[in-house]
C-alpha cells in the first residue's frame, strides 16, 4: 500500500478514535490535538518513507493502530503518538492521593510532551519512548532511529511475536461502541439501557451480537440476558465496527 | 530542572454517580504545574469573586492536564474548568460527547495549593475609609437596626405563637371558624417575620463582607492580623467568619501558629470601624 493510502486510512480512523475513550483496554494509535494533527501527518509521512526504504511492511487497523513489520521478521511493532510526561505513579499512589486529595510532585517535564512510542507486539513488551519536537521539525532520521531500536529489540527475542489479526472485533470494541452510543444519544437510546445493564453486571461471559439484540452469557443458562436494540441503534453499531459480514445471524465475541 | 506539579485526585460529580457511562471516561489524575501564571489566575478570579460578592466563580482553563492510567497518556480532548470559592479551588472537566462537566477534583484550600505563599494582611482601625465604604457602613447600621426590630418582634410573637399553637392542636375542630382563622393568621404572620429576619440576616452578612473587602481588601480564607495597641497583643488568624454588633466587627477563624501554619485553636478580635462618638 502506498504512503498516501496509509495516511488516508489514519485520517478516517481518527474520527472513530473518540470511541476508544470508552474502551476497557485502549488501542494504541495517534492521539494528538487538532492543531498538531497536520504536523503529525507530515512526521508520519516521513517515518513511513524511511520504514519503506528499510523494507518494512506497514499496516493500519480500523481503529488507527499502526503496525510496522520489519523485513523477514516474525514480530510486528506497534507505533503510537501521544502526550507523555516523566510520570511514574506507584502502585499505591491512587490510595495515598484519596487520603490527601492532592500531592505536590516534582517532574522534569511538567507539561505533557508529544512522544512517539514503539513496542513489540508481544506479551510483556515495554514501550520505547522518544519525545518529538514538531516546531523544530527534527523528524528526518527519526524513522531510521526507530528502525535501529526495533532491530536491537528483535535480536533479544527468541520466540515470534503475537499473531496479528487486523480488524478483528473484540468484546471490548463492541462494548466501547455501545457505551459511546449511550453517552451520545442519552436516555432515549436503546443503547443506554444496554450500557446500564452491562455496567451493573458483576460478570458476563461470551457476548453475542445478533441482528436485533445483544446476548450476554452469565454463570449459568438462567443468568443469560438478551437485550433488544432498535434498528437505528443497530445501524450505529454497524457503522462504527469493522464488521464485514453482517449477514451472519450471530457474531460471537469472547 | 525540576518543576513542581500539583496532582489532584478525580471523582465523578455526585449527580452523575448513578450514570455508569460517565464513570468510563473518568480520568485518573489532574495535574497542574505550579507557576506564577497559575497563582495569578487563582488570585485574580478570587478577587473578582470577592468584589462582586459571589459564592463561586467558574472559568474555562487550559492549565490542567488530565492523565488516564488505563491508556497511559494525557487526554487532549477535555474541556477543563477552574472552580474558585473564597477559600477553595477545584478543577472539573467534560469529555465529548458529554456537554456538562461530569468529573471534578476535590475542593482544596487555596493557601495549600499556592504553596505557603500566603501573605498576612494587617488590619488597623486607623484606615482611612472611602466615602463609599462609609455609606455602606451607614446602610449596614440601618439594616442592623431593622433586623433587631424584626427579630424582637418575631420573638415576642413567638411567645404568643407557641401557646396558641398548642391550643390549636388541643382544640382542633372545636373552635369557632373566626377564632381558628385568627390563630392561623398569627402563625402565618410569625412565619413571614421569620422569613424576613432570615433575609435580613443574609443581606447583613453579604454587606458586611463587602465592607470588609472594600475597607481592608480581604475576604474569607485570607490570613489577617490585628494588633491591639493598648494590650500589646497581636492576633493572627485565617479569616473564616465575621459578625457586626454595636459598631464593631468581630473577625474569627483558625489561629495561625508561629510557624505560619493554620493551627487548631480558634481566634478572634474586634475592630471598631467608625470612631466612637
Amino acid at each position: 500500500m502506498n504512503i498516501q493510502a496509509l495516511l488516508s486510512q489514519l485520517k478516517k480512523a481518527r474520527k472513530r478514535r473518540i470511541i476508544l475513550s470508552y474502551h476497557a483496554r485502549g488501542r494504541a494509535g495517534v492521539d494528538v490535538k487538532n492543531e498538531e494533527w497536520a504536523e503529525c501527518l507530515n512526521v508520519l509521512k516521513q517515518l513511513f518513507k524511511e520504514f519503506k526504504a528499510a523494507g518494512c511492511n506497514i499496516l493500519i487497523s480500523w481503529w488507527g493502530e499502526i503496525y510496522i513489520i520489519p523485513k523477514e521478521s516474525n514480530t510486528a511493532f506497534e507505533l503510537k503518538l501521544s502526550y507523555q510526561s516523566d510520570l511514574k505513579f506507584g502502585y499505591h499512589f491512587k490510595d495515598e492521593l484519596k487520603k490527601s486529595a492532592f500531592k505536590v510532585l516534582s517532574f522534569s517535564t511538567p507539561q505533557p510532551q508529544l512522544c512517539i512510542q514503539i513496542k513489540a507486539y508481544r506479551n510483556r513488551a515495554s514501550w520505547y519512548v522518544k519525545p518529538i519536537d514538531l516546531v523544530r521539525g527534527e523528524s528526518a532520521g527519526l524513522g531510521m532511529h526507530l528502525f535501529h531500536e526495533m532491530m536491537i529489540r528483535l535480536k533479544r527475542y527468541t520466540t515470534p511475536g503475537l499473531e496479528l489479526h487486523l480488524d478483528k472485533i473484540t468484546r471490548e470494541d463492541l462494548l466501547a461502541v455501545i457505551h459511546y452510543g449511550a453517552a451520545l444519544n442519552g436516555r432515549n437510546s436503546s443503547l443506554y439501557n444496554v450500557s446500564r445493564q452491562i455496567n451493573s453486571r458483576f460478570y458476563y461471559g461470551e457476548i453475542q451480537l445478533t441482528q436485533q439484540s445483544v446476548r450476554m452469557k452469565g454463570y449459568s443458562a438462567g443468568l443469560d440476558t438478551e437485550l433488544h436494540i432498535r434498528q437505528k441503534d443497530m445501524a450505529f453499531i454497524r457503522k462504527h465496527l469493522p464488521i464485514l459480514d453482517f449477514e451472519q445471524s450471530v457474531i460471537r465475541l469472547e | 530542572m525540576s518543576h513542581q506539579v500539583i496532582c489532584f485526585d478525580v471523582n465523578q460529580f455526585k449527580e452523575h454517580e448513578s450514570e455508569p457511562v460517565h464513570r468510563l471516561t473518568l480520568p485518573s489524575y489532574a495535574l497542574v504545574e505550579y507557576t506564577q501564571a497559575f497563582k495569578e489566575c487563582v488570585l485574580k478570579n478570587r478577587q473578582l469573586l470577592l468584589e462582586h460578592n459571589l459564592q463561586e466563580v467558574v472559568v474555562k482553563t487550559t492549565i490542567v492536564n488530565w492523565f488516564y492510567d488505563l491508556h497511559e497518556r494525557f487526554h487532549y480532548g477535555v474541556d477543563s474548568f477552574l472552580h474558585i470559592t473564597a477559600r477553595k479551588i477545584a478543577f472539573s472537566g467534560t469529555m465529548s460527547p458529554q456537554v456538562e462537566a461530569h468529573f471534578i477534583t476535590p475542593y482544596v484550600d487555596i493557601e495549600e495549593v499556592i504553596l505557603d505563599d500566603t501573605e498576612v494582611v494587617s488590619l488597623s482601625r486607623n484606615t482611612q475609609y472611602l466615602p463609599f465604604v462609609l455609606s455602606l457602613i451607614k446602610e449596614l447600621e440601618s439594616k442592623t437596626e431593622r433586623y433587631e426590630e424584626l427579630s424582637e418582634l418575631y420573638w415576642k410573637l413567638e411567645e404568643v405563637k407557641e401557646p396558641l399553637k398548642n391550643l390549636d392542636e388541643a382544640c382542633i375542630n372545636k373552635l369557632s371558624l373566626d377564632a381558628d382563622s385568627a390563630l392561623t393568621k398569627v402563625i402565618e404572620e410569625s412565619n413571614q417575620l421569620d422569613a424576613q429576619v432570615q433575609a435580613h440576616e443574609l443581606e447583613i452578612e453579604q454587606l458586611l463582607q463587602r465592607i470588609i473587602y472594600k475597607a481592608f481588601n480581604v475576604g474569607f480564607g485570607d490570613f489577617i492580623s490585628h494588633a491591639e495597641s493598648d494590650k500589646g497583643i497581636v492576633t493572627t488568624l485565617r479569616f473564616e467568619g465575621c459578625y457586626y454588633h454595636g459598631g464593631r466587627i468581630c473577625f474569627r477563624g483558625a489561629g495561625i501558629t508561629k510557624t505560619g501554619k493554620v493551627g487548631k485553636r480558634d481566634a478572634s478580635f474586634y475592630l471598631r470601624l467608625m470612631a466612637a462618638p
